[in-house]
């Protein structure tokens, strides 16, 4: 049998972080057709089950294209079961807004709810809704017959206690031991596997775009094929991104001017052969003397169209040789002088003090 | 400190240049381009080094500017003396700073010294390079500058190549404005801006809220609209089933009803059919059987039609009665009468081959003609034509005769006249040999004259007349031969002529009596002139009569009057039965044939006739016959007419087919619905209870469905309604976003305000610091250097805390600037020798004057090499000069 296990879709995400208006729509649309691409996957591959292991939307407010995409493909598959939890972000709105309940639609609440995914009962999918009303008693009432495949869906944090307040956390320590083959979770938006016990493992998908910086890497959703007699399965994860995110640190340290600078980000684009549709993030490492001329919206516009998107942030430090200036007399050495005796400012601060105290002088506007 | 040598290996375009620098005033007095400046240069960089090492412009990185024109090794050594001891720098240096070697050794050891590192010059004034150049170098431009921006600004002007406190106010100036651009609390401050802004949207983002809720009111709402939506379909399901229910009942009835129906069609038609079988007593016929027997009956009337048609009328009757004993006996066959006309046609044309070959009478009475006059003896065509041969032979003979008897008699009288002529010749031809004769002697003589006389001359005329006498002797022999040649001829020819008229007499005495005794032998007598014609008229008869004779052998050997009387004899025996004889023409045998002919064919279509009406009547009785004994098989009694009552029975057994056609039809459906349907628990279904009128049900399915649609209308509209406030709430999660990047650039920015205040504020107190450390060590060294210098003591001059240098001159305080530049270059120089006193109070350097004093006159040069001459006593002094006239202070 194969399940597809994805989690945190979050279908009609804004995308606006970064983007523009009109970048930010089009990948809301790449978005809803990356769910297409998957849908698309499981007809040919002949799978047998979705699990949406929470996020499906990023809103209450889901728009009539969203809403619209998913109950068609739920409605043209009817040979796919789709096993839809709830996460945090998600609403009743879609559910409610059904005229009518598919039967491939198999849905959880904040009780633990089993359905047989196979005629001959050996896989058994079960999954609950997380609230703060059950976080801490609902690994208790978590019963699986052993001799069955169990696949556990939840939606949370991992951790490894359960938190009492806390209705996104997962404690994996309770669910250890438990007879779970294999504990289908979202919330985390980066692909990771590993050992629950002896018996099963743990697996996030992550989300099916990246959206931000912070999701940089590859994404996409996981792929099961489970042997029902065996009990045994092959677990892959299937990248299906439209476009990749990318943060590339970019040491400038020593660089004096602006082309110095454009110097190392071209050798580090080089290295790092990106796609020229993906989105980058450029960040400024290192440290550079106090009058090194930096002029990154300069930096920005000489690189931004070689990519889908690309921003630079400068998180170099400014090294400032405060010995130099320790015998320069001149107003410029005095001042120097004075800002490193300042009390009750930090390093950094005392950097920039001098750095835009040496271009005011200089005749340059501070920036 | 004090300088006391270097040397130069390359540097620049300095190259191995030693110097002793003396102590006090040392004057360099070189033209402009010896390297001066770049000897400053030297012994700055032998102190402190290169500067501007990272700059790119050539000119501004030293190391790159200074780089030996003409190769070799770049760098020096520099001797100097501080605190009593002798010290040696030497310095190479590379194409970069690791490449550079230094080292500083003691003079008095030559041992390398640790005391200074290679940065000895600021090791030595703790001052960097940029602070010693600034003051420790007075060229005339920075006299010229001094002068021009003011002492305050000159001493704080250390920094030559970047504005420093000598654009301190401006730069001052310049961090108040950006701080006003920026100001959270100016109406125009960027900042101030920014917050107003986030301000505005905030309470828009605020408002947005409210549309959080509006939208989950909506949504309750819509929620209960679905609800009500699932209700109302589920109440429609509930109401369709009882209608389906109702309406399975009533197609129950309605097949009950219909069993009932085709129960009663089967009875129907099953007595229907037995009344129609009724017809028939007996058994039923066929339907092919009895679509026969009309068509016999049609037939029959056909035959009947027929007999009537055959009948022989009375004549007819009569006629083939006549005939019938003409030809008792039968009559011929067409292959006979065929026959006899082919031997009437041979007759025909025997006929006319009689008429042809038969001789005419003009023929016949020739052949008798030539008969009589032939007789047995016909001559030959050839002796005929001999004759006529011989006839015109004679004829001719005749004709020339008379001819050749003239001719005869005139040779006879030509032939003396021959004799005489052939006498003279021969006299001719005596001479002639004579005068051969004596022309040959002359010629004998005249040669031998020649020969053996020598006589050329009379011998030669000898010779030539015998040659003469010779050729006319020759001349007249051959005239002699040609005249008895033709005397020869004349007399043969006379000869012949006279044989030849005997010949001719002798043949006509021969010929002519033969010729009329050959005619006269077949009855001809003629003139002579006639003989030709009658020859050869003899010859065509001859022809004629052979001709004539041939034909007749011809016609005698046809005999075509047998074969036409066999022929006629042949054609009369046929006719003779059917013909009485007189009746018979011979001549025109054809016409009886014809008629005879005739009488056959009308007597065989009598006979025909006949047999055909006989045949007719004999098939009407027989199929009458027939037709009574079928109705009669049909237990039927025969009517008088059989068509009609065939007629009758076929309609009966066509209505008792489609009576039993439709009850079969009947029976079948009855039977199958019989097996469609189970009939015994159809009878036995009981009615719905309480069934609803289908019409009141479908009102109140018309109800749900108008209320359904209602509802559905309303939760378009909600939902419509949400999709717009979906949009709404993006707009405000764009302002959300929009007010977050606001509200972090806010946050750098109010950064960026709080440091550049910052900044401000420590610039300001930095300044105060620098400037207040050399205020008053300024003021005692300028009026030190300005006294000496001016030599004036009473003169008032004062400088602000911001070393702002002011001179009275009548009651006021004036800027330098109005005054002239000599004067300006005055206060530039002492004020900067003041700096310098305040700024190296511990080791005293040496002081570069690059010809600073180019600007001033007589009076004021005096004044400032005294002014250097004081300065050499403290300090040691390297004066640089183009000009012998401004170095008479040394």
């Amino acid at each position: 049998m194969r399940i597809i296990h994805c989690a945190d879709l979050h279908l009609d995400s804004r995308m606006s972080a970064n983007l523009t208006k009109e970048k930010a729509r089009e990948r809301q649309a790449e978005l809803l057709n990356t769910f297409e691409k998957m849908m698309d996957y499981a007809v040919l591959h002949r799978v047998d089950a979705i699990i949406i292991a929470g996020d499906l939307y990023d809103t209450k407010n889901i728009s009539a294209a969203a809403r619209n995409t998913v109950r068609e493909a739920i409605w043209r598959n009817p040979d796919i079961d789709f096993y839809y939890l709830k996460g945090n972000h998600d609403a009743e709105s879609f559910l409610s807004n059904l005229e009518e309940m598919p039967e491939n639609l198999k849905l959880f609440d904040s009780c633990w709810t089993a359905y047989a995914a196979d005629k001959a009962e050996r896989i058994v999918i079960t999954g609950a809704e997380l609230c703060k009303e059950n976080a801490v008693s609902i690994y208790n009432e978590l019963t699986l017959n052993m001799e069955k495949f169990n696949i556990v869906v939840l939606h949370g944090q991992e951790a490894e206690h359960a938190a009492r307040d806390g209705a996104e956390v997962i404690s994996l320590r309770s669910l250890r031991n438990k007879g779970i083959d294999y504990l289908a979770l979202g919330h985390i938006h980066s692909y990771k596997y590993e050992e629950l016990d002896a018996r099963g493992r743990y697996c996030y998908p992550g989300c099916l775009e990246g959206r931000g910086f912070d999701e940089c890497g590859e994404h996409g959703f996981v792929l099961l094929d489970i042997d029902e007699e065996t009990r045994k399965f092959r677990h892959e994860f299937i990248p299906l991104a439209a476009r990749r995110l990318y943060a590339l640190d970019v040491d400038i340290t020593d660089c004096m001017t602006t082309a110095d600078i454009a110097g190392r980000i071209r050798a580090a684009l080089a290295g790092a052969e990106l796609d020229a549709a993906s989105l980058v993030k450029l960040v400024l490492k290192g440290s550079v003397d106090v009058e090194c001329e930096k002029n990154i919206e300069l930096l920005t516009k000489q690189f931004q169209d070689r990519y889908y998107f690309l921003k630079i942030d400068d998180e170099s430090r400014l090294d400032v040789d405060y010995a130099m200036f320790a015998l320069d007399e001149s107003l410029k050495g005095e001042f120097v002088r004075t800002v490193m005796a300042a009390e009750g400012l930090e390093d950094e601060e005392k950097a920039a003090i001098v750095r835009y105290g040496i271009q005011a002088l200089a005749g340059e506007e501070p920036e | 400190m004090k300088l006391i040598s270097c040397h130069i290996e390359n540097f620049g375009q300095l190259s191995d240049v030693s110097l002793t620098f003396r102590q006090g005033c040392h004057i360099i007095c070189e033209k402009n381009g010896w390297g001066k400046s770049t000897l400053a240069a030297f012994i700055r960089v032998m102190l402190f080094g290169f500067a501007e090492e990272k700059a790119r412009d050539e000119f501004k990185n030293e190391r790159r500017r200074y780089r030996p024109w003409q190769g070799g090794v770049y760098g020096g050594q520099l001797e100097f003396e501080t605190q009593g001891k002798t010290y040696i720098i030497s310095r190479t240096f590379g194409t970069k700073e690791k490449e550079d070697a230094f080292s500083l050794r003691e003079k008095t050891t030559n041992l390398e010294s640790d005391r200074f590192s290679s940065a000895v010059g600021e090791e030595l004034f703790l001052l960097d390079e940029g602070s010693f150049c600034r003051t420790v170098f007075i060229s005339q431009n920075d006299c010229e500058t001094y002068t021009t921006d003011g002492i305050n600004a000159k001493i704080g002007n250390l920094a030559e190549d970047t504005e420093d406190i000598n654009n301190f106010e401006k730069v001052d100036g310049r961090l108040a404005d950006l701080l006003n651009k920026m100001s959270p609390r100016r109406a125009t401050g960027s900042l101030y801006r920014t917050k107003n802004d986030i301000a505005a949207l905030e309470e828009r983002i605020r408002a947005g809220r409210m549309l959080g809720e509006s939208m989950d009111n909506i949504r309750a709402v819509l929620a209960g609209k679905v609800a009500e939506q699932k209700e109302l379909k589920e109440g429609q399901t509930r109401l369709m089933h009882r209608q389906q229910e109702i309406s399975a009942y009533k197609d129950i009835q309605a097949k009950q009803e219909k069993y009932s129906d085709l129960c009663k069609a089967y009875e129907e038609r099953n007595k229907r059919m037995e009344e129609a079988g009724a017809y028939f007593p007996g058994r039923l016929p066929k339907e092919e059987e009895l679509r026969d027997r009309i068509a016999e009956c049609t037939r029959l009337s056909a035959t009947e039609e027929t007999e009537n048609i055959h009948r022989l009328t009375q004549a007819e009757r009569e006629r083939i009665e006549k005939l019938q004993l003409l030809f008792a006996q039968g009559h011929p066959t067409e292959a006979e009468i065929k026959e006899q006309e082919e031997n009437i046609k041979k007759l025909g044309k025997f006929r006319l081959e009689a008429a042809e070959y038969r001789l005419s009478e003009e023929e016949e009475d020739k052949l008798r003609r030539y008969m009589k006059r032939f007789g047995n003896d016909v001559p030959g065509q050839q002796v005929i034509e001999e004759t006529i041969t011989d006839w015109s032979r004679c004829t001719d003979k005749k004709a020339v005769l008379n001819q050749k008897q003239v001719m005869l008699e005139m040779l006879e009288l030509s032939g003396e006249e021959l004799h005489q002529k052939k006498r003279r010749q021969r006299n001719r031809a005596l001479l002639s040999v004579l005068l051969i004769g004596v022309g040959l002697v002359m010629i004998m003589a005249g040669i031998l004259c020649t020969i053996l006389e020598g006589m050329w001359v009379p011998g030669g005329i000898l010779a030539a007349v015998g040659v003469l006498f010779g050729i006319v002797g020759l001349l007249r022999r051959r005239n002699k031969e040609f005249t008895g040649t033709e005397v020869e001829t004349d007399r043969s020819k006379l000869e012949r002529l006279r044989r030849e008229i005997e010949e001719d007499e002798q043949f006509i005495l021969t010929v002519e009596p033969a010729t009329k005794a050959f005619l006269a032998a077949y009855g001809i007598e003629c003139s002579e002139n006639r003989i030709l014609d009658s020859l050869y008229d003899l010859k065509a008869g001859r022809q004629e009569y052979f001709s004539l004779l041939k034909k007749e052998n011809e016609v005698k050997e046809k005999n075509p009057e047998e074969r036409i009387r066999e022929l006629e004899a042949k054609l009369r025996d046929f006719l003779a039965p059917y013909f009485p004889p007189n009746l018979l023409k011979e001549e025109c045998f054809s016409d009886d044939m014809g008629e005879l002919r005739m009488w056959i064919g009308e007597y065989e279509r009598l006979q025909k006739k006949e047999e055909q009406f006989l045949e007719a009547q004999k098939v009407y009785g027989g199929v009458t016959k027939d037709l009574i004994t079928f109705i009669e098989d049909l237990s039927m009694i025969p009517g008088g007419n059989i068509q009609a009552q065939l007629l009758e029975i076929q309609s009966h057994l066509q209505a008792l087919t489609n009576c039993t056609a439709e009850y079969e039809s009947a029976k079948e459906q009855k039977e199958a619905f019989e097996r469609s349907e189970n009939t015994e628990e159809l009878l036995q279904v009981k009615p719905v209870e309480n069934p609803e009128a289908l019409e009141d049900i479908g009102a109140r399915l018309s109800a749900i469905a108008e209320r359904l649609e209602e509802v559905q209308g309303y939760i378009a509209d909600y939902n419509r309604q949400l999709d717009g406030l979906r949009e709404e709430a993006d707009r405000i999660a764009e302002e959300e976003q929009r007010l977050r990047t606001l509200q972090e650039e806010y946050a750098v920015n109010l950064q960026k305000y709080s440091l550049i205040q910052k900044t401000r504020e420590l610039l300001g107190q930095a300044k105060t610091s620098f400037t207040a450390k050399y205020t008053e060590p300024l003021r005692t060294s300028f009026k030190k250097y300005y006294e000496l210098l001016t030599g004036e003591s009473g003169r008032q001059y004062h400088m602000d805390a911001n070393h702002a240098v002011t001179v009275e001159e009548k009651g006021m305080q004036r800027d330098p600037k109005f005054f002239s530049a000599g004067y300006r270059d005055l206060i530039g120089i002492c004020m900067r020798m003041a700096l310098v006193d305040a700024m190296y109070q511990e080791e005293k350097p040496f002081v570069i004057f690059d010809d600073p004093f180019a600007n001033l006159d007589r009076d004021k040069l005096e004044g400032a090499l005294k002014l250097l001459h004081s300065i050499s006593e403290e300090y040691q002094v390297l004066y640089f000069t183009c000009h012998e006239s401004r170095m008479q202070g040394e």
